[in-house]
């Protein structure tokens, strides 16, 4: 890609999936710029996300219609004779049912290419698939203006597949004692302050943090400290009050300080006074933990735990640590689970895929999935005959796709190696030895 | 300046926060909007210049100088870029532009410094630039660094004075900033080139402390231990030279005695460096040979022969003198190493980097 404003706005895309418009607009630069197949596949994705767009639609025709826009790639049966045999289907979704409802595990049915409707499937599938409430935990944008919302969430810690060491030490260090107010008078002070998830990306920090306000019964503020900092200059530090006003007048409810390492000793901004005084002003807010903030429950969430001012880890503020890694086989099966539930599929061994992906994060388990629909969904569009997600999408996709967490295990191992003389990260460091990463 | 765009100033501040790519998307929608905004270039190719993007950092920064030419942080992004790709003559022409245009810039000078010490001949002048711009910003460890790695570039030999000069820069740098892992690692570089060995090696540790993520401090450390192979190499190939010689004057008790003390003072030497090493980097030493085995697998082959060489000449030793078949063995060994010579050469013409 040479055109740097097409780079940039791909990477808004990938930031913001869910994003129409914003993926349209740069499928339409894709047209102009000569990139038919790239635009044709964010067409794809763009219908998939709204399967009844007529824009996206239109503009998919544009697309597959050639860069001078004037001839048709496969060219209309002359008038009045029969379309050959061979001849493609429109490439339309025609509104007939799935012959099969989609199964998990079961043989793809031997079935000659049927035409599909998307939509039709989409419900289908809904009603076989109980977990289509999660809530996808990755899809807020980093960039986008906060507005803190408070949430509600479904989401309890059984819907955390797998990962069964993270969720005991949730429950003994957090949880159990949060819900239980006697256990609470009796420790008193002791039970201040809050936890601080520490991982490599897309391995479900948010997703727990989502988790264990639904098992608290608790609302959701989802914060992420970068843009409290990058907000209004100057202003963060009022953010930080509003956060915490909002918060207790929503109790109970989890704070999630998300990307807590912006406020980082290390970065260069920190010395300048505007960081200082929003560090101090979150000090504050986390000391008054014990008394007025009853029923506000900090969790903060970083990659770079190494970066996180030391002054937001002293006890009583975040001072329990989390290491979240990488799914395990069960994680990995229900994330597939997951994602796969709000597509058209057949013949999925789920238990296949969770093996053959050790090291992926959710994340890039997305990633595998997104990536096997649009293979199903390009090939459609080639042949004129849409067809389902099938397990050669999902295979083809996995070739595709590297985990993502090599960079983080690279930084966390010179930090194991050169910063752990205190063994703040020896749990981080027997997990690297186990898999051979130090 | 930023400012004028809401979103650029949200994107310098994420920049600052050291997360090019969201600024990046951020910048995205209202570059395809306005291309000609010199603002938004003009961050945009920052973010380009932080994510390590050269080719795009110079582009985009020519299009913000062609938008808007009176400014000069965009050829410092451009220059900086440049001289990146190694295009030192345009780097500092653009640079010069920038001095010329923005005199109290310390930055400016610090660049056209840089770029001027890629120009044969042209030491004098960097020089000239690089203080300029300590005089500058006095109170910026960045302007001191950079006067020091004008002093003593990488990948060249200079002169005494130079060091010295390099050295105070360095030691200024780290009394403003005393966990300047940079500074550490650019002081190290200094005392590896006065053949303090083990001195260079606590040094490159310290910025590591410092820094975990400083590659180039950890690299250096495989530098130190290179040059550690290499003399322990010369040594042996001396001693099996020597102990052949004196096997062949004298094949009887002399010969033998003479070959017992140079095979025993060899490896005494290659245990007492082993120990000062360790000693200099106390609970590092073995990270230190893991991160130089995984970075050069020659070098573990060259080791490994090292290794197998001194056996034999200990091995030598210890067998009865029909045995020996006449040094045979010693001779091929001196041949491997002769093999091994060339390779070591190509490790040991590494250089600690800045
Ligand atoms: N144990 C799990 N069970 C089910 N889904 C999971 C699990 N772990 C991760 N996921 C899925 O992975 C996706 C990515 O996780 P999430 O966004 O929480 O990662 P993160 O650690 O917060 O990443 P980042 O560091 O990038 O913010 C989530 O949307 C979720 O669907
Ligand atoms: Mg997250």
């Amino acid at each position: 890609m040479s055109n740097p404003l097409i780079e940039s706005l791909t990477r808004a895309v990938e930031a913001a999936p869910g994003d129409v418009p914003l993926r349209l607009h740069l499928a339409e630069l894709l047209v102009a710029a000569g990139q038919q197949d790239a635009a044709i596949t964010q067409c794809a994705v763009a219908l998939q996300h709204e399967p009844g767009n007529v824009a996206a639609r239109a503009l998919m025709g544009r697309a597959m219609a050639g860069p001078d826009g004037g001839t048709s790639v496969t060219p209309p049966p002359p008038e009045g004779t029969a379309a050959p045999a061979a001849a493609a289907p429109p490439v339309g979704p025609q509104p007939t049912p799935p012959s099969d409802p989609p199964a998990y595990g079961a043989p793809a049915p031997d079935s000659s290419p049927v035409s599909f409707d998307w939509t039709m499937a989409e419900s289908d599938v809904s009603e076989v698939a109980p977990e289509r409430m999660f809530v996808a935990g990755g899809d807020e944008q980093a960039t986008d203006v906060p507005a803190w919302d408070v949430e509600r969430t479904s989401l309890t810690l059984k819907d955390v597949g797998g990962m069964s060491q993270v969720k005991d030490r949730l429950t003994a260090a957090f949880i159990a004692p949060m819900q239980n107010p006697e256990l609470r008078k009796l420790y008193g002070k002791s039970l201040r302050g809050g936890m601080l998830l520490y991982g490599p990306p897309g391995c479900g920090k948010t997703f727990i943090g989502r988790a264990i306000a639904g098992e608290l019964g608790a609302h959701f503020i989802n914060v992420g400290l970068a843009d409290v900092l990058d907000m209004y200059i100057g202003a963060s530090e009022r953010n930080v009050a509003d956060i915490f006003r909002l918060a207790r007048a929503n109790a109970p409810v989890v704070v999630f300080l998300d990307e807590v390492d912006a406020l980082g000793q290390k970065r260069s901004l920190t010395r300048s006074s505007g960081m200082r005084t929003t560090v101090n002003q979150l000090l504050t807010e986390l000391d008054g933990i014990s008394g007025q903030n009853e029923g506000v429950f900090v969790v903060g969430a970083t990659n770079q735990p190494w970066d996180v001012d030391p002054a937001l880890r002293r006890p009583g503020r975040l001072d329990r640590t989390l290491l979240v890694l990488p799914p395990d086989q069960p994680a990995r099966e229900s994330i597939f689970r997951h994602h796969l539930a709000q597509r058209p599929v057949e013949g999925i061994d789920l238990g296949w895929l969770a093996k053959s992906t050790d090291g992926f994060s959710g994340a890039d388990i997305a990633h595998v999935c997104e990536t096997a629909s649009e293979k199903a969904l390009m090939e459609g569009v080639r042949t004129g005959v849409i067809r389902m997600i099938q397990m050669k999408d999902l295979k083809a996709a996995l070739a595709e796709v590297r985990p993502s967490t090599g960079p983080w295990f690279d930084s966390a191992r010179n930090v194991v190696q050169f910063a752990n003389e205190d063994g703040t990260y020896n749990e981080l460091r027997d997990y690297m030895k186990k898999n051979r990463k130090l | 300046m930023p400012g004028a765009h809401p979103a650029v100033a949200r994107a310098e501040h994420l920049l600052q926060l050291g997360r090019p790519d969201a600024a990046l998307g951020l910048l995205g929608p209202d570059l395809t909007q306005q291309p000609d905004d010199a603002d938004l270039l003009t961050c945009a190719a920052y973010a380009y210049l932080l994510k390590e993007d050269w080719g795009q950092a110079a582009e985009l920064g020519r299009r913000a100088s062609a938008a808007d030419p009176d400014r000069d942080r965009p050829l410092r992004i451009q220059a900086s870029a440049l001289l990146r790709l190694g295009q030192v003559t345009d780097a500092t022409a653009l640079a010069h532009r920038a001095v010329q245009m923005a005199p109290d810039v310390y930055n400016s000078h610090l660049l056209y410094a840089q770029c001027l010490s890629g120009i044969p001949r042209s030491h004098e002048h960097a020089m000239a630039e690089a203080r300029r711009s300590v005089e500058l910003a006095p109170r910026e460890p960045s302007a001191h660094i950079g006067l020091a790695q004008v002093a003593y570039p990488p990948e060249k030999i200079i002169s005494p004075r130079r060091l010295d000069v390099a050295e105070q820069a360095l030691q200024r740098a780290l009394a403003l900033d005393p966990q300047n892992s940079v500074a550490m690692n650019e002081l190290a570089r200094v005392r590896l080139r006065r053949s303090k060995r083990f001195g260079a090696m606590t040094g490159f540790s310290d910025a590591l402390t410092a820094d975990p993520q400083n590659q180039t401090a950890l690299r250096n450390t495989g530098v130190v231990l290179g040059g550690f192979l290499k003399f322990a190499h010369v040594l042996i190939l001396a001693a099996m030279l020597v102990s052949l010689v004196a096997l062949d004057l004298d094949a009887g008790v002399g010969g033998r005695i003479a070959q017992a003390v140079v095979s025993v003072g060899v490896v005494g030497v290659v245990v007492w460096f082993v120990v000062r090493v360790r000693m200099a980097v106390p609970r590092r030493f073995q990270v230190f040979l893991r991160e130089f085995a995984r970075r050069d697998r020659w070098a573990v082959a060259w080791a490994g022969c090292l290794a197998a060489a001194v056996l034999l000449l200990l091995g030598a030793l210890l067998l009865p003198a029909d045995a020996r078949g006449d040094a045979d063995v010693s001779a091929l060994v001196v041949v491997a190493g002769g093999v091994f010579c060339r390779r070591m050469w190509i490790v040991s013409r590494r250089r600690p980097r800045s």
